[in-house]
């Protein structure tokens, strides 16, 4: 017996796209199922799909125009909408959520991701291609669950719990269609709701729950009227009646069946309508008809075979061919009956409906008692190799499972080591900066300290060449004074002392020639005149001595004066020195004359050792108002000035002149003299 | 006659000498002389009252070792005392100084009877001046005689206050030592003595500068 899956996945993408007219039917086929309405509706959207074909090409040129833009949020809601502009199953709708899922995984929106794998687990669940479908979608459900809201859980769960029930694996179809219902209630999504239930009554036939699957197929015809369903919502609702008819069924419960199957054909007039569900239930009334004992049931299997034959429903052809074998088997008519029923079987083995051909082969068993065994070791052998097939499928799940687990997992243990990477280049990179800065700082201040220090420096330099410049003149002026000291001594010696004894000496020596008649003697007397001119002689040395007192040798000039004379005194170099009036020495910093005061001394030092000189000008000028210019010229034998090995002297000079911001220029040529010019700003 | 003479010099060659020289007067008077070789000798002798009119002529020498105890530190201080103690006594000063402040100091302070610079005059000249001095005249050497035309003085321009700070100025004594021993306020020896530069034209110089200009117009 067939299953009659009407589920409608639109449901979920209506929730997304709310503008979406068309609403489309999923047809489920796998193993043991098959979705007659399928050949309905693929023919319905094919017609769909010629109108929209005009609309096609202005899609695909959307797309393109789309992927040429930068990826965002933005660009992601225009692509999604786009893709459902498509046909569910058109190979555009998979290659946009391709993109999507791309682009998202650059720019690592997990959103989009998730959206994206969503998407895709349903476009391969519609494909039948359910590995692919559970890949995507459990990809889906981890990525939902590590975001806030878990975008898109309900219907990632739904579809997850109709891909187990494909698989048979009706316990987990169950819980996890139950918390895909419990998201949906809680976000009050209808379509869901109803999908939920569905599924979850599924299931639950699977599990030989019938009386749980009733509650839950009740529940999901209630719902029916609630839910926003644009096309056959009465085909939807009686497949809901056929359901519950088939449980019954199952049950034994024949009466009821037949009431529940009726009412679900009473729903519309579905012989004009809705073919398929016509057959079904026809079927399904028919049959418990049949197990109640009404005969007219033959005409309606064979009715239902003609209809399955004329649109070549190979399910509804297995269903009517199925029945009619066990109603002749009940007619005892055992080789009609092994007609159709090998002939099911055929069919069912053909079209890989296990399920069918399970119960075809055990009615076989009761058409043929003499050849039982070989029908229940064929069937035991079918059996075995479905529960092999069903378990390797749930192996391979749970295989998929693991994997996605494992590759969610390794992106995460690579997306860690790239936080962790990313965190150790911060760190590195902000203890980098930070140790740099320190350092900057570190040479900054350090720098600043040198500057200050050689301030400081400079400043006691100063100081101290002031010091020493005092020194020299109070040593200067303590030798004047010792020299005033001594010449005022001279002088009063000879003012008081010689002088007056030699007055005496005149007076009395006058007085002895006069008394002796000798004074008109003037060898006598012109010795004594003579005396007198020594006297006065004396007394103008004495005078002159006094007057010189503060000739006034304690300046600059002095100082550098007794240089020359220093050294005049014990060679044989005659210097001429020639000092500018013009130059107001105490105007000019102490600083200033002491580094003069050691130029000129260098100089001369140099000219005294190595020049050979005999004449040496030292003029003083001032210029330009604030500069004095100095020049100190010999005679000498001069040097090579473009000789690398210029001495520690000249140098020295350089150096001094340089702190001074003056200039410095050397002039020499061999037997020609030196000239040193110098220009001091003050 | 008995001519009385107070001999004041540090040298007793040069007393010696006087003696020798005034032995050969003309007039034939007999010379008595007495001697003081320094400040304290002299002025002993000056205010004794038994002296006041012992003597009919003093020798004045101007430098001789001072008496600082009663303020006496030249010929000129005791010229100022015999003026007082012995009012009758005539006053030859004889000096080996020729500078203008001194000379004209001298002259106005005591108004000597005759003013000879050592050095300036011949012996026989000393005879002149010891008998027109005697006989009520007065008696300048030529180099007295000019250095009093000096304009500074007679025009008023320094009086006997500047002059006085000039000639301890030379002797190289600070403005509180000079303050001292004219016994006048340290301000007024300033105020003196920038009237002076003033006078000199060399405004804002040193003591040095003073002394330099006064010894190149020839005032000291």
């Amino acid at each position: 017996m067939s299953y009659l899956i009407l589920k409608r996945k639109s449901l979920f993408l209506t929730f997304y796209i709310k503008n979406k007219t068309v609403t489309k039917h999923i047809l489920k086929k796998n193993i043991i199922t098959f979705i007659i309405s399928a050949i309905l509706l693929l023919s319905c959207n094919k017609k769909d799909n010629e109108k929209n074909s005009v609309n096609e090409k202005s899609l695909d040129q959307t797309f393109v125009d789309l992927k040429l833009k930068k990826y965002d949020t933005l660009t992601r809601k225009e692509l999604k909408n786009l893709a459902y502009k498509f046909d569910y199953n058109n190979k555009k709708y998979l290659q946009i959520f391709e993109y999507i899922y791309e682009q998202s995984d650059k720019i690592d929106d997990t959103f989009g991701k998730t959206e994206a794998n969503t998407n895709l687990g349903i476009y391969y669940f519609n494909k039948f291609q359910n590995d692919s479908a559970y890949y995507f979608l459990s990809r889906a459900e981890k990525l939902s669950k590590n975001q806030k809201g878990l975008p898109f859980i309900g219907s990632i769960l739904e579809s997850k719990a109709d891909l187990l029930w494909c698989q048979k694996n009706f316990t987990e179809a169950e819980s996890t269609a139950i918390k895909a219902l419990r998201i949906a209630i809680k976000k009050k999504n209808n379509e869901l709701i109803l999908s939920c239930y569905i599924t979850i009554a599924n299931s639950l036939v699977g599990l030989n729950k019938y009386n749980k699957a009733l509650g839950y197929y009740q529940k999901a015809k209630e719902k029916v009227d609630y839910v926003n369903l644009t096309v056959n919502k009465l085909a939807y609702k009686a497949s809901i009646y056929n359901y519950i008819a088939l449980i019954y069924q199952k049950q034994n419960e024949h009466k009821k069946s037949l009431i529940y199957s009726e009412i679900g054909l009473s729903l519309d007039n579905f012989k004009k309508n809705d073919i398929v569900m016509y057959s079904y239930l026809t079927n399904t009334i028919s049959y418990s008809k049949f197990k109640l004992g009404d005969k007219s049931s033959l005409n309606q299997f064979k009715e239902t075979l003609k209809i399955g034959d004329s649109i070549k429903s190979i399910p509804i052809l297995i269903t009517s061919k199925t029945y009619l074998g066990e109603y002749y088997l009940s007619q005892k008519d055992t080789l009609t009956a092994n007609t159709y029923l090998k002939n099911a079987q055929k069919l069912a083995h053909k079209n890989n409906i296990f399920e069918d051909e399970l119960k075809i082969l055990k009615l076989l068993q009761l058409a043929n008692p003499k050849r039982t065994n070989l029908f229940s070791n064929r069937y035991i052998q079918l059996n075995d190799s479905l529960q092999d097939v069903e378990r390797a499928t749930r192996d391979k799940f749970a295989r998929i499972e693991f994997e996605t687990d494992e590759i969610t997992n390794q992106k995460e243990i690579v997306s860690k080591e790239n936080n962790l990477l990313n965190k150790r280049i911060w760190i590195i990179s902000v203890f980098g900066l930070l140790s740099l800065l320190v350092i900057v700082l570190w040479f900054m201040n350090k720098s600043q300290k040198a500057k200050t220090r050689e301030l400081l420096l400079k400043q006691e330099q100063q100081k101290a060449n002031e010091a020493i410049y005092q020194l020299m003149i109070d040593q200067q002026q303590q030798m004047e004074e010792g020299k005033n000291i001594e010449k005022q001594r001279i002088s009063l010696e000879l003012h008081d002392g010689v002088m007056g004894k030699l007055s005496a000496v005149r007076l009395n020596l006058y007085a002895a020639l006069y008394k002796e008649n000798l004074i008109e003697n003037e060898v006598f007397t012109k010795q004594i005149d003579e005396i007198q001119e020594v006297e006065k002689e004396i007394r103008t040395i004495a005078h002159d001595l006094n007057s010189n007192l503060f000739s006034d040798n304690a300046n600059f000039i002095g100082i550098v004066k007794e240089l020359f004379t220093k050294i005049e005194n014990h060679s044989q170099i005659y210097f001429t020195i020639q000092v500018s009036e013009a130059v107001n020495w105490d105007l000019i910093n102490n600083s200033i004359k002491i580094n003069l005061y050691r130029i000129l001394q260098e100089a001369l030092q140099n000219i005294e050792k190595y020049a050979n000189a005999k004449n040496v000008f030292l003029t003083m000028s001032l210029i330009e108002n604030n500069k004095i210019n100095i020049v100190i010229s010999d005679d000498g034998i001069g040097f090579d000035i473009n000789k690398k090995s210029i001495g520690i002297g000249i140098n020295n000079m350089k150096a001094r002149i340089v702190e001074l911001n003056g200039k410095f220029n050397i002039q020499s040529e061999l037997n020609q003299g030196t000239e040193i010019n110098l220009t001091i700003p003050f | 006659m008995i001519v009385r003479i107070l001999m004041i010099d540090d040298h007793p060659g040069m007393i010696e000498g006087y003696k020798a020289m005034l032995s050969l007067n003309k007039v034939q008077h007999n010379i008595e002389a007495i001697s003081a070789f320094n400040c304290e000798e002299a002025y002993n002798l000056i205010i004794n009252p038994a002296n006041s009119s012992a003597f009919d002529l003093v020798f004045l020498d101007y430098s001789i070792p001072e008496f600082p105890e009663q303020k006496i530190y030249n010929g000129e201080d005791l010229g100022v005392l015999i003026r007082k103690h012995l009012p009758n006594t005539k006053i030859i000063i004889l000096t080996a100084h020729f500078d203008a402040i001194r000379l004209y100091n001298v002259v106005k302070k005591i108004q000597p009877n005759g003013l000879l610079v050592k050095s300036d005059y011949k012996p026989p000249h000393l005879l002149d001046a010891f008998e027109k001095v005697l006989a009520g005249e007065t008696y300048y050497t030529p180099i007295v005689l000019e250095k009093l035309k000096e304009p500074l003085f007679t025009k008023g321009f320094l009086d006997s206050l500047d002059r006085e700070i000039l000639v301890l100025l030379a002797e190289g004594f600070q403005i509180k030592t000079i303050a001292t021993k004219m016994i006048v306020s340290e301000d007024t020896i300033k105020k003196r003595k920038s009237k002076i530069k003033d006078l000199l034209g060399i405004g804002k110089g040193s003591d040095e500068d003073i002394l330099r200009e006064c010894r190149a117009l020839g005032l000291l």
